[in-house]
């Protein structure tokens, strides 16, 4: 608190020297004010129940992408003010690519490629696993599970750091999904497990020599220790590339103030106003293979590696959501997306990697229907890890117990209203993957061995879209999903004090 | 990934993605509404409020734009709305007085607290509470008020000073006749 204040008194003497004669007193003031800030506790069951309401808003919104093609409509109107803008800033980032280029041959800079690569870290090396994700100020953070009876009906939901959506909570009908497993019996034989830890590379060798682009307004080299933190192009023919250096990841979006948006328009329309697109029938969008093709070109294209990717496979979940639909109310107006998503799973070390709801993670390919071209790609990322030995559980009745409360976040609505049952299948051991929302709006991507529990057969009329249930193996988090005093959410890792000790 | 990124996603229709900014956001978002209310339950129902709109409106947002002052521009937004709607039975000026408890639900253990504050807080028109809240409770940047309030960040640090002024005065007046009475008792 005394930092503070004293921030605001010298801001204050700043703005009037006269503030000084005063000190006292103002500080007085100020210290009085601040202690009076109320400290609020936020509760748990409020952030799940808002987290899950939230949720059913994103069910119920069939297809943003529409919306968002809206709003892209009213941007057509200033392309023409935003041309020269976009020649201008062509112009600086292409001297900032060659500047990149020489400078990354000149030096031998880190690799940044797509391969997979594992460095090895002192066993417990990332510290408490536990930590929720805390929003800044130091509370909140996401839903989390109640400890209960695993035999009580539980719905379940995600979200964050990929598709999280699971299920679907009908408005009226409560529906409530009852976990049953129906595998093998589970072995744990492994009371330590690697968990792995995405490394960032360090980019501030990338600015060294880079006084171009302080464009002469500044002296680049008089910020020592200064790192870049992301840069992003808008290209003429209408992609914007974004390279977020913190999370090593370069994310591409159609860019919609360019030619990328007018063929997807039919642009011709007035700038006054475009009519608005027929919706997509089903008979537009292509078959699977024609996806794939079109996101496989693009990617060889653009020289983008999948080496560390699995086979792709199109998004079709939105089929079953569909289907769902029409079977509850046959006449009801059916919204095909725009966009689909082909995925190019994760693979490390043959294993296949998952998000906290089951869905699997990889390099993101989105087709646009109307245009049959690449809009988007997200998760193309650099694959270097640090790994590190954890206590695991190995009691199965623990794992089970979790599971057939549908695996973390399990959440418990009332008991009230329909029951479905769910039959969960032998799981596979696989990594999931979690987000480490920090403070400073970056984040860590951690990868945790857990088991996935296949569902064996997928109801078609309960609003249910899940593949499958995860539950961690790691006992610090497994910790903190029973514990209710935690609210749940991504895990937080805490600063490493350990350094890297052998290569895998 | 950074917030940036988060923002593109939602943009590029990876709608889940935001989940990401509840996470990033909800605490500061509940804080803000809760100084405004005092009352939990109202706080929870109001911030529900907030990232329902600012989901629903996200299409609206301009992607080059602040997030975190967008958001909290909804939330000011939803807290004035809230007491417009319910003007027969309080207002945010009565938030603040600690004395008034006819219509206003506040949770108990809040007034110890606020009467430390309430000396200065409610002599305060409105406009120059909510700036010393924001300021030195929501730990907002001037440019991150101006931002929200649409005025200039110079004019709220003028402002500012300018209360800051008012309240040493009005403290050191205070002084001088406590000492008078205690000369006169």
């Amino acid at each position: 608190m005394n930092d503070k204040i004293n921030q605001i008194m010298e801001d204050l003497i700043k703005l009037d020297p006269g503030f000084a004669k005063h000190r006292t007193e103002l500080q007085k003031i100020l210290y009085t004010l601040l202690s009076a800030r109320p400290d609020p506790v936020i509760d748990t069951a409020f952030v799940r129940k808002l987290r899950v309401k939230l949720l059913e808003e994103m069910e119920n919104r069939p297809n943003l992408n529409n919306a968002w093609s809206r709003f892209k409509e009213s941007f057509m109107k200033k392309i023409i003010v935003s041309a020269s803008a976009v020649v201008v800033l062509l112009v600086v980032a292409l001297v900032g690519l060659q500047k990149l280029q020489i400078n990354n041959s000149e030096k031998g800079l880190p690799s940044f490629g797509s391969d997979v690569r594992v460095v090895r870290a002192a066993d417990g090396a990332f510290g408490n696993l536990a930590t929720l994700s805390l929003a800044v100020g130091g509370k909140g953070g996401g839903g989390g599970a109640a400890q209960t009876d695993a035999a009580v009906p539980s719905t379940a939901f995600g979200m964050g750091g990929g598709s999280g959506i699971s299920e679907k909570m009908m408005p009226y009908e409560p529906i409530n999904y009852k976990y049953v497993y129906k595998g093998e019996d589970l072995n744990l034989s492994s009371d330590k497990l690697d968990v792995l830890k995405k490394q960032v590379p360090d980019t501030q060798s990338l600015l060294s020599g880079l006084q171009s682009l302080g464009m002469g307004l500044v002296n680049m080299d008089s910020f020592p220790g200064s790192k870049p933190q992301s840069i992003s192009f808008n290209q003429q023919d209408g992609y914007n590339i974004y390279i977020d250096f913190m999370g090593g990841t370069v994310s591409i979006s159609g860019y919609f103030d360019g030619p990328m948006y007018a063929a997807e328009s039919k642009l011709a329309c007035p700038l006054d106003g475009c009519p608005t697109p027929a919706p997509v029938k089903e008979s537009d969008i292509p078959d699977d293979a024609t996806l794939i093709a079109t996101a496989n070109q693009f990617l060889a294209d653009h020289g983008i590696s999948t080496s560390a990717y699995g086979q792709p496979e199109v998004m079709n979940d939105y089929r079953v959501q569909i289907q769902s639909q029409l079977k509850a109310s046959p006449k009801s107006f059916v919204y095909w997306p725009e966009y689909i998503n082909v995925v190019y799973p994760l693979k490390i070390q043959n294993d296949e990697v998952y998000d906290e709801s089951g869905n699997k993670v990889g390099l993101m390919v989105g087709v646009n229907i109307r245009s049959n071209k690449v809009t988007s790609v997200y998760n193309l990322s650099t694959q270097n890890y640090e790994a590190s030995s954890y206590d695991a559980v190995t009691d199965p009745a623990r794992i089970l117990k979790v599971a057939e409360k549908g695996g973390m976040y399990g959440y418990f609505g009332d008991a009230q209203g329909k029951i479905v049952e769910i039959e969960l299948g032998t799981p596979t051991l696989q990594y999931v993957s979690m987000w480490d929302y920090q403070i400073n709006n970056s984040t860590q991507q951690v990868l945790v061995p857990s088991l996935v529990f296949p569902v064996l057969k997928q109801p078609t009329d309960a609003g249910f879209y899940r593949k499958s249930v995860v539950v961690p193996l790691i006992k610090n988090i497994l910790d903190r999903d029973t514990n209710p005093g935690f609210g749940g959410g991504p895990v937080k890792i805490m600063e490493s004090t350990a350094s890297p000790s052998a290569t895998k | 990934m950074t917030e940036q990124e988060v923002i593109n996603r939602i943009a590029g229709g990876d709608i889940e993605a935001f989940g990401a900014l509840y996470d990033l956001y909800l605490d500061r978002i509940y804080r803000f509404v809760y100084y405004r209310t005092h009352h939990r339950e109202t706080a929870e129902d109001l911030t529900s409020v907030v990232f329902t709109k600012a989901f629903h409106k996200f299409t609206s947002f301009d992607r080059k734009a602040n997030f975190a002052t967008w958001i909290f521009r909804i939330a000011r937004n939803t807290v004035i709305d809230h007491y417009r709607t319910r003007k027969t039975t309080s207002d945010l000026e009565q938030a603040f007085d600690i004395s008034d408890s006819t219509n206003l639900s506040r949770d108990y253990e809040l007034k110890e607290k606020l009467e430390l504050a309430q000396k200065y807080l409610t002599q305060l028109p409105e406009d120059q509470r909510d700036l010393v809240i924001m300021r030195l409770w929501d730990g907002l940047s001037y440019d991150e008020i101006a931002e929200i309030t649409g005025k200039t960040s110079a004019n709220l640090r003028v402002n500012f000073s300018r209360i800051m002024s008012k309240m040493q005065k009005e403290m050191v007046l205070s002084l001088i006749l406590f000492a008078g009475l205690t000369k006169i008792l």
